[in-house]
């Protein structure tokens, strides 16, 4: 009985231990197949989020640059967290505001560009609150194009390098094509050809890990990207003949004798006459127009906040009286609020002339400086002026500014004088030449207008008005975010035109012509990026 | 007399196995042995499946990937028919990719019969789809030294961008299509780079990838792929579909 049991139990071993053979081989099997799936899995991951982190360092970059313009901020620059290398010398400029002056360094081989030396944002955490460690190198770079040398806006240039640590041992992938494309660092904490771009600190992040490289460039919006820009309403001419066009007084194959329009029929007219409001309806599910052309003739696109049903891919119910416009230049996704234009505050100003009796205003003589004069809310209304020499010159306006009608209401700006003007009141250009009359330059760049705000006692902003009446030919930019303009009659403004609304009744075979040259002129408002690229070869 | 005990009793008493028993025992085994084959078979068709459906998962989101990333940097993107699956084929048309109605262009090969399948048998033109990447390397030659480094930034009237005092950078063309690789013997999906060739995914007769552009006039791609898993032998079929979208980064208009 004792023998008996004992080879029963050899049996029952025997049975296990070939359970356990069999079991072990299907789990060894399992295993086989799903551990190299599941590090790809990761890997792709990891890839992926090196992108995001990448991505995270230019929006890092970019917020820095938007919160420090003077619109925005008028204190002093914040680039907390930022650095430079111990061997580069102090950047002042560029840390202290953006728009600096030009600082000296590298000299690309193409046409006149400045840059900076870069400051560096080193190794920041970029790691989601659960997940693989990840981080940030950022270099961010000015560049003075300086189309203009009075100019200074700087573009920037930002490379971003992400890297995203990977879960699991270092392995690669079971395909060689996955190992192809992502390039992961699976031996070394990171690919040699990427040194350079893991600079002060190496990086953080412990290998295995994936890293990618975005670059961007970054270039400053002025007042003047479009033609008519409105935080509210905006009426164009009721006539067929009144346009909205462009030209380019920088270039001669864009413009006319000495920069002036080339002429409405001209072969010379361009089509970047853009316009755009910032209107928006009650809800963004209702549709209706926040544009009311009134059939005028747009050579540009035109963008509202909304207004077109997408479930009518062939009519645009966000602009009314559409049939002068290219249908498929309409869009409804414009949003770019206009902000209070910065003030200067200089500590002193000149003793402005007699105007009234035909003295003129003088420009500082040099493009460097600037002389400031200012018009006080008590004093005799600015009217008709001329503004001599060649320079700069800033005038600041506390009242109201009436040029009045008849052959002596003009402003005159020679060539070669830059003239601002600040506004605080109410301004009628009545059927006057502004920057137009013979001796004018006739280039809107060299008449900027400002609107400022001028809160009454309260703390509220009143309303304030550009108005004209009957044929005035108007030459300048205006910035005037709580400034209704209203045209009326046969207006011709050549230049462009920032405002709280924007409305011309009748128009006749007037028009707007928008000076693309415009695009880099007035105080930054905000960087943009125009160009994204992924450094793939490296 | 002498009793002697008989045989039987003298032995010592042996749990044997009778015949009914042993065949019981064998036709017990044989039918866990059969079952714990069939198991294995079953089993193996299992992992088979599932390696082919995990190859294929990952070949679609490789694809995915490298089309995206290419698709967020490009300037221009174009859709070239052919009447072969070469794109320097003499007689090529290219489109430029349309926005604003839908609009979906599937990448295949012309030698490939979707019906039944498998390579040949098709008389369906090939459709590719073309890339313009902006200029930003010193060269576009794989064999040049600068092909992997940045070039320098110059100022061309009032925009910065990439070249050199001779000019902007000039652009680089990739293509993505679906061709014969002989190297493999399966259709494959290839990345051609200014005239170089990378095979992205082997074995890509049952993966499908169309591109979409949206309908709402912004610069936005839908990227889905469609691969299909067969079974033959369970008759069964898997579809796995991934998608991703991308806009492009690249709208210049300075």
């Amino acid at each position: 009985m004792h023998t008996h049991t004992a080879r029963t139990k050899g049996a029952v071993t025997l049975v296990a231990l070939l359970s356990l053979v069999i079991i072990s081989v299907i789990a060894a099997s399992v295993l086989r197949s799903v551990v190299p799936r599941y590090h790809v899995s990761y890997q792709t991951a990891g890839w992926q989020e090196a992108r995001l982190a990448a991505e995270a360092g230019v929006d890092l970059a970019l917020e820095r640059l938007n919160k420090n313009v003077p619109v925005v901020s008028s204190t002093t620059a914040d680039w907390t967290g930022w650095k430079q290398t111990a061997t580069t010398a102090a950047l002042p400029a560029l840390l202290a505001k953006n728009a600096a002056t030009a600082v000296s360094g590298l000299t690309a081989s193409g046409n006149a560009l400045t840059a900076s030396v870069p400051i560096y944002l080193d190794n920041v955490d970029v790691s989601p609150s659960v997940g693989t460690p990840a981080a940030a190198d950022v270099q961010l770079t000015a560049l003075y194009p300086n189309p203009d040398a009075t100019l200074n806006n700087p573009w920037f240039r930002i490379r971003s390098m992400g890297t995203a640590g990977l879960p699991g041992p270092a392995r690669s992938a079971s395909d060689r094509m996955d190992t192809s494309l992502r390039r992961l660092s699976l031996r070394s904490p990171m690919r040699p050809a990427l040194a350079a771009d893991d600079v002060l600190t190496p990086t953080t992040v412990p290998f295995p890990n994936a890293s990618r490289i975005v670059e961007v460039l970054a270039r400053p919006v002025t007042p003047f990207s479009k033609a008519i820009v409105t935080q509210q309403d905006l009426v164009l001419g009721n006539s067929s003949g009144w346009e909205v066009n462009s030209y380019d007084s920088s270039d001669p194959n864009k413009s006319g004798t000495n920069g002036v329009y080339p002429g409405d029929n001209s072969p010379k007219i361009q089509s970047n006459g853009d316009i755009a409001s910032n209107k928006a309806l009650a809800t963004t599910t209702t549709y209706g127009p926040l544009i009311t052309a009134n059939g005028a003739q747009v050579l540009g696109s035109v963008s509202t906040n909304g207004g077109d049903d997408p479930a009518t891919t062939t009519t645009y119910e966000n602009v009314s009286g559409s049939s002068g416009i290219d249908q498929s230049r309409i869009d409804a996704s414009f949003y770019d609020p206009l902000l209070p234009p910065p003030v200067p505050t200089p500590a002193t100003y000149l003793i402005k002339p007699n105007y009234s009796a035909g003295v003129p205003f003088v420009a500082s003589g040099s493009i460097t400086t600037e002389n400031y004069y200012r018009v006080y809310a008590n004093e005799a209304q600015l009217g008709s002026f001329t503004v001599s020499g060649t320079g700069r010159i800033t005038i600041f306006i506390d009242g109201d500014w009436n040029l009045g009608n008849g052959n002596g209401s003009f402003v005159q700006i020679p060539p070669g004088v830059q003239a601002t003007i600040y506004v605080k009141g109410n301004i009628d250009f009545g059927n006057g030449m502004v920057n137009t009359n013979n001796a004018s330059s006739k280039k809107p760049g060299n008449l900027v207008i400002y609107g400022v705000p001028d809160p009454d006692a309260s703390g509220n902003l009143p309303a304030r008005t550009l108005s004209s009446n009957g044929n005035p030919e108007i030459a300048a930019a205006f910035y005037g975010p709580s400034y209704a303009v209203s045209l009326k009659g046969t207006a011709e403004w050549y230049g462009s035109v920032a405002a709280y609304s924007f409305a011309i009744s009748g128009g006749g075979n007037g028009g707007f012509h928008y000076d693309e040259a415009l695009g880099g002129t007035g105080f930054i408002r905000k960087f943009e990026i125009v160009s994204c690229f992924e450094d793939s070869r490296k | 007399m002498t009793l002697h005990p008989s045989p039987s009793a003298q032995r010592p008493h042996r749990a044997g196995f009778t015949l009914p028993e042993l065949s019981v025992a064998i036709a017990a085994s044989t039918l866990v042995l059969g079952s714990l084959l069939l198991a294995m078979m079953s089993l193996s068709r299992s992992f088979d499946a599932t390696e082919k459906y995990a190859r294929a998962h990952a070949s679609q989101v490789r694809l995915i990937d490298s089309i995206a990333m290419d698709l967020r940097r490009a300037t221009a993107i174009s859709i070239t028919t052919s009447t072969t699956s070469n794109p320097a084929a003499a007689g090529n048309t290219s489109a430029k990719f349309s926005y604003g109605a839908s609009n979906t262009q599937t990448i295949q090969d012309g030698t490939y019969d979707a019906v039944n399948n498998r390579i040949g048998g098709s008389t369906g033109p090939s459709t590719y789809l073309t890339l313009t990447l902006p200029g930003y390397y010193k060269s576009n030659d794989p064999a040049a030294t600068d092909y992997r480094n940045v070039t320098t930034l110059i100022s061309t009237g009032r925009a910065v961008r990439y070249g050199t005092s001779a000019g902007v950078a000039a652009d680089s063309t990739v293509q993505y299509r679906k061709a014969y690789g002989a190297t493999y013997g399966t259709e494959c999906f290839i990345r051609r780079e200014e005239g170089v060739d990378r095979v992205l995914v082997e074995k890509a007769e049952l993966i499908n990838v169309s591109i979409i552009a949206q309908s709402d006039g912004t610069f936005v791609i839908n990227d889905s792929v469609t691969p299909t898993f067969s079974n033959r032998r369970s008759q069964t079929t898997v579809r796995e579909m991934s998608s991703d979208r991308v806009m492009l980064r690249n709208p210049r208009k300075d």
